[in-house]
C-alpha cells in the first residue's frame, strides 16, 4: 500500500466508523474483555445473536473492548439515530431481553436501568456520563478508544484516527523532530522508573552501534496491576503504533513486545493486531513506500515479577534466566544481544500516538509541571467502584478513593491504600491529601509506580499484610544478589514468628535494620523496594505490631517498646 | 514453589511425537538468536497443551531448536509458570493478588487445604485434584477472592461456599475453558 492508498482507506474507514456508530440501524454494543468473560458476557452475546436471528436482523451487534467500569460489568450500550448512546450496567439475561425489546427496538429508554448517556446533558431522565463520579474528572488519552472500538478490528482503530501518527511520523517528521516533541512532552516511564522517555530515545539514537533493538515491556508480574493488560486487550493497535514510531526514531527494523504468559487474551489480541498491520503494509518492508522497514515480534514470558525489570527482561528474551545486572552500562548502550536497546512500558508507548499528532507542548500542558500528562490507575479492594481510570496528574490521592472509586463499601472503614504494588508503601489517612504526582507520594514512602492500587479496610491486619508483601518479594526474588535473597527470607521468618505469637521485644528493630540493609545493598529495584511495604505499615500501624509482640511477652521489660510507646 | 506430592509412574510421559509435530508447526526460528528467544515460547506451547512439561519433552525442545538441553532445563526450572509434573485431573486455582488477599483468599485457601489434605502447590495422591495459589493476580479484582477451577471463573468465594462449588466442579467432567464458550 502506498501513502495515498492509505489516506484513501483512512477516509473510507473514518466514514464507516461513523456510520456504524451513528445507529442508523439500531446498534447494541457489548463490552467483551477478560473480566466480562468472567461475568458471563459470552452468554449475553449468544442471547443477543439469537434474538437477531429470530427477529430477522432489525438491529446489529458490535463487540468492543473494556472501558474500565469493572464494577458495573457486564455493560451494554444502545445507540439509535437521533439520540445519545445509552449505557446499561450489571446486565443479566433478563435485563438484556428488556433492553433489546424496549430501549433498542421500542421507544422506552428504561431510565431506571440506564447508567448514563454519552452527551453532556441529561436525556429523558438519564444522567450524562460526567455526572457519574467514576467519569467526572477522567481525562482519557491512553484509554481514548477503550470501549469504543473492536480491539480485533484494525478498521475500527483507523476509523478512530489510528495510524495517522505513524503516517505523519514517516512522511512529515524526522526522527529528531519526534524525539524533540517526546522530550517536551516528558512522558515519564509508566512502568515505575519515571524516566523521561524522550531522553531515552535520544540516547538510543545517539549510540553509534548497530543493530539496535526496541522493546515494549508488556509484562505486569505484580499483583493487582492490570492496566497494561487492559490497554493491550482494549486497544492493541495503539501500543503497536507507539512501538513502531519508537523503532523509527531509533532507525531500527527490530522491535519486540514482551508479554507475560498469564495474559492469554492480551497475547492473542496483540498477535492478531500485528497480523492485521502486516496485511495492510503498516508493518513490514518499505512501509507505505517510505523506504523504512520495521518488524515486530511477540515474546512471551514464563512468569516472574522480576522479568518486568529492564535488564532481566532482555535476558529473558535472549532465552536466559530473568536476572537483572548491575548498571552501567545502560541498556541504551549494551542491551539485547549486547546491542543498544530502548525499552518502554506499554502505557508510556500508548501516549506516543497523541504526542506525534498534537505536539509535546499539548501533552506537557496537562498534569503538573514535573509530572505531565495523565496516568492510568487500576483500583481494587473493598471500594464501591473498582475499575481502570485515567486522570491528569496532580489530583489528590483522596480523590482516587472517594471520587473515582466511590468510597468504601458500606460497613467497611478505610485503613490504607497500597500504592505501586509490592514495591510501594501504603498510605493512610493523614497523608491522603497529597497530590498524585511522582514527587509528592515519595515523600511518605509511596510511589506512583505502575498505578495498580489496592484499598485496605479495617478488617485487614497490618502484620498479615506486611507478611503478604514480604512473602511475595521473597518468592519473586531471583536469587542473584545475597541481600535480597537472604534479606527477604530473614524478614519473612521474623514476621512469621510475630504472627505465630512468638515475637521478641527487639523484632521490630531487627526488621528495621534488615530493611535498611536490604534497601541499601540490593542489586535491583526488587530488593531495593522489597522492605518498603513493611516499613510503611509499621510507620502507620506500629501499635498493631507492638500489640502482637506484647502479647507474646507478658510482663517482660521491653526497652524497644518503651522507647516507642506513646 | 512446593512440587507436587503426586507420584508419577516412570512410564508416564507426554506423547513426544505429538510434541515434535507441534513444534514443527508453530516454532520455526529464522536465526540462532531466534532459536534461543523461542525456548520459553516452545515450553509454554507444550504446557498449554499438556498442562506440564516433562524432562523428555524439554529434550525434544532442545533438539528442535538446536540449543543445549542444559539451557532449556534451566529456564524450565527458573520460571514460575512451569509445572514439572502433571497437574491433577481437576485444577483448582485461587487468585492471591493483593486485592483477593485483602478480600479473603487466606480463609478460602485454608478451607481448600483442609478439604483435600494438601498444601497449595500440591496434587492429591490419587492425582484427581491439584490446588494452586496464583501469586501474580488474575486481574479481575472486583470479583475477589476469585477462583479459576478447570478454566472457569468462580467469583467472590468464601470458606463456606467454596466446598460446595468445588464438589460441583469435581462432578463435572473436564471440558473446555470459559474462553472457548
Amino acid at each position: 500500500m502506498t501513502r495515498d492508498e492509505f489516506r484513501q482507506l483512512q477516509q473510507q474507514l473514518i466514514a464507516k466508523y461513523h456510520e456504524t456508530f451513528s445507529g442508523q440501524q439500531p446498534l447494541l454494543i457489548i463490552n467483551v474483555g477478560e473480566c466480562t468473560i468472567a461475568k458471563g458476557v459470552h452468554a449475553l452475546v449468544a442471547q443477543a445473536e439469537a434474538e437477531i436471528a429470530r427477529r430477522g436482523a432489525d438491529f446489529s451487534i458490535k463487540q468492543v473492548g473494556c472501558d474500565g467500569m469493572c464494577y458495573a460489568e457486564p455493560l451494554v450500550h444502545v445507540k439509535k439515530a437521533g439520540q445519545p448512546r445509552l449505557t446499561y450496567g450489571r446486565v443479566t439475561p433478563d435485563t438484556l431481553k428488556l433492553i433489546i425489546e424496549r430501549a433498542l427496538l421500542g421507544n422506552d429508554p428504561l431510565p431506571q436501568l440506564a447508567l448514563y448517556n454519552d452527551s453532556a446533558e441529561p436525556w429523558q431522565g438519564i444522567p450524562p456520563q460526567r455526572a457519574l463520579s467514576f467519569w467526572e474528572k477522567q481525562e482519557r488519552i491512553v484509554l481514548e478508544n477503550a470501549g469504543l472500538i473492536d480491539p480485533e478490528s484494525i478498521q475500527d482503530y483507523i476509523g478512530r484516527g489510528g495510524y495517522a501518527a505513524w503516517e505523519k511520523a514517516l512522511f512529515a517528521m524526522t526522527p529528531e523532530q519526534i524525539i524533540e516533541e517526546m522530550k517536551i512532552a516528558n512522558v515519564r516511564g509508566r512502568g515505575g522508573a519515571a524516566f523521561n522517555a524522550g531522553i531515552k530515545w535520544e540516547s538510543g539514537r545517539a549510540t553509534r552501534n548497530w543493530p539496535k533493538y526496541f522493546i515494549c515491556n508488556g509484562h505486569e508480574g505484580e499483583p493487582n496491576v492490570f492496566k497494561d493488560r487492559k490497554i493491550m486487550e482494549s486497544d492493541p493497535h495503539r501500543v503497536i503504533e507507539g512501538i513502531i514510531i519508537g523503532a523509527y526514531c531509533l532507525d531500527t527494523p527490530n522491535a519486540f513486545i514482551y508479554i507475560g504468559a498469564e495474559f492469554p487474551l492480551a497475547i492473542a489480541r496483540v498477535r492478531h493486531a500485528i497480523r492485521e498491520a502486516y496485511a495492510l503494509g503498516l508493518l513490514g518492508e518499505n512501509v507505505l513506500g517510505s523506504g523504512f522497514s520495521v518488524h515486530l515480534k511477540v515474546r512471551v514470558g514464563g512468569g516472574g515479577y522480576i522479568a518486568g525489570e529492564g535488564s532481566a527482561q532482555m535476558y529473558s528474551i535472549m532465552g536466559q534466566r530473568a536476572m537483572p545486572r548491575t548498571k552501567p552500562p545502560r541498556s541504551v548502550e549494551y542491551g539485547l544481544w549486547g546491542k543498544p536497546t530502548v525499552l518502554n512500558n506499554v502505557e508510556t508507548l500508548s501516549n506516543v500516538k497523541n504526542i506525534v499528532l498534537n505536539g509535546g507542548a499539548w501533552y506537557a500542558a496537562k498534569g503538573t509541571k514535573d509530572s505531565p500528562g495523565t496516568k492510568v490507575y487500576s483500583m481494587a479492594g473493598r471500594i464501591k467502584q473498582p475499575g481502570v481510570s485515567e486522570l491528569e496528574f496532580g489530583l489528590p490521592l483522596r480523590y482516587l478513593i472517594e471520587g473515582v472509586s466511590g468510597g468504601m463499601l458500606d460497613g467497611y472503614r478505610f485503613k490504607a491504600i497500597q500504592t505501586g504494588g509490592p514495591s510501594g508503601g501504603c498510605i493512610a489517612e493523614p497523608d491522603l491529601d497529597l497530590p498524585l504526582d511522582y514527587t509528592a507520594l515519595e515523600t511518605v514512602g509511596g510511589m506512583i509506580g505502575s498505578g495498580g492500587y489496592v484499598v485496605f479496610d479495617h478488617t485487614n491486619d497490618a502484620v498479615e499484610l506486611s507478611r503478604y508483601f514480604m512473602e511475595f518479594n521473597r518468592l519473586e526474588s531471583c536469587g542473584k544478589c545475597t541481600p535480597c535473597r537472604l534479606g527477604t527470607k530473614a524478614m519473612l521468618e521474623i514476621l512469621d514468628r510475630i504472627l505465630a505469637g512468638e515475637g521478641r521485644p527487639d523484632d521490630l528493630d531487627t526488621l528495621d535494620y534488615a530493611s535498611k540493609e536490604t534497601i541499601e545493598l540490593s542489586l535491583c529495584g526488587l530488593g531495593q523496594t522489597a522492605p518498603i511495604p513493611h516499613l510503611n505499615l509499621v510507620k502507620y500501624f506500629r501499635s498493631e505490631f507492638e500489640e502482637r509482640i506484647r502479647r507474646a511477652n507478658p510482663g517482660a521489660a521491653q526497652p524497644a517498646l518503651a522507647l516507642t510507646a506513646d | 514453589m512446593v512440587q507436587s506430592s503426586f507420584h508419577v509412574p516412570e512410564t508416564y510421559d507426554i506423547d513426544l511425537d505429538r510434541v515434535r509435530a507441534l513444534l514443527q508447526a508453530e516454532i520455526q526460528p529464522e536465526s540462532q538468536h531466534e532459536a534461543f528467544e523461542l525456548i520459553l515460547g516452545a515450553l509454554l506451547l507444550i504446557q498449554e497443551h499438556y498442562g506440564w512439561v516433562s524432562k523428555a519433552a524439554a529434550q525434544v525442545v532442545a533438539q528442535h531448536l538446536h540449543v543445549p538441553f542444559a539451557r532449556v532445563y534451566e529456564l524450565l526450572t527458573f520460571y514460575g509458570d512451569f509445572r514439572l509434573q502433571p497437574p491433577g485431573e481437576h485444577r483448582l486455582q485461587v487468585c492471591n493478588g493483593t486485592a483477593c488477599f485483602a478480600l479473603g483468599t487466606p480463609a478460602v485457601q485454608r478451607a481448600l487445604e483442609a478439604k483435600f489434605g494438601i498444601a497449595a502447590g500440591e496434587t492429591t495422591r490419587d492425582g484427581q485434584v491439584s490446588f494452586d495459589l496464583i501469586p501474580t493476580c488474575l486481574g479481575i479484582c472486583d470479583l475477589g477472592p476469585l477462583g479459576l477451577f478447570d478454566g472457569k471463573y468462580y467469583p467472590k468465594l468464601t470458606p463456606e461456599t467454596v466446598g460446595q462449588i468445588v464438589d460441583q466442579v469435581l462432578r463435572t467432567p473436564r471440558g473446555g475453558s470459559q474462553h472457548d464458550a
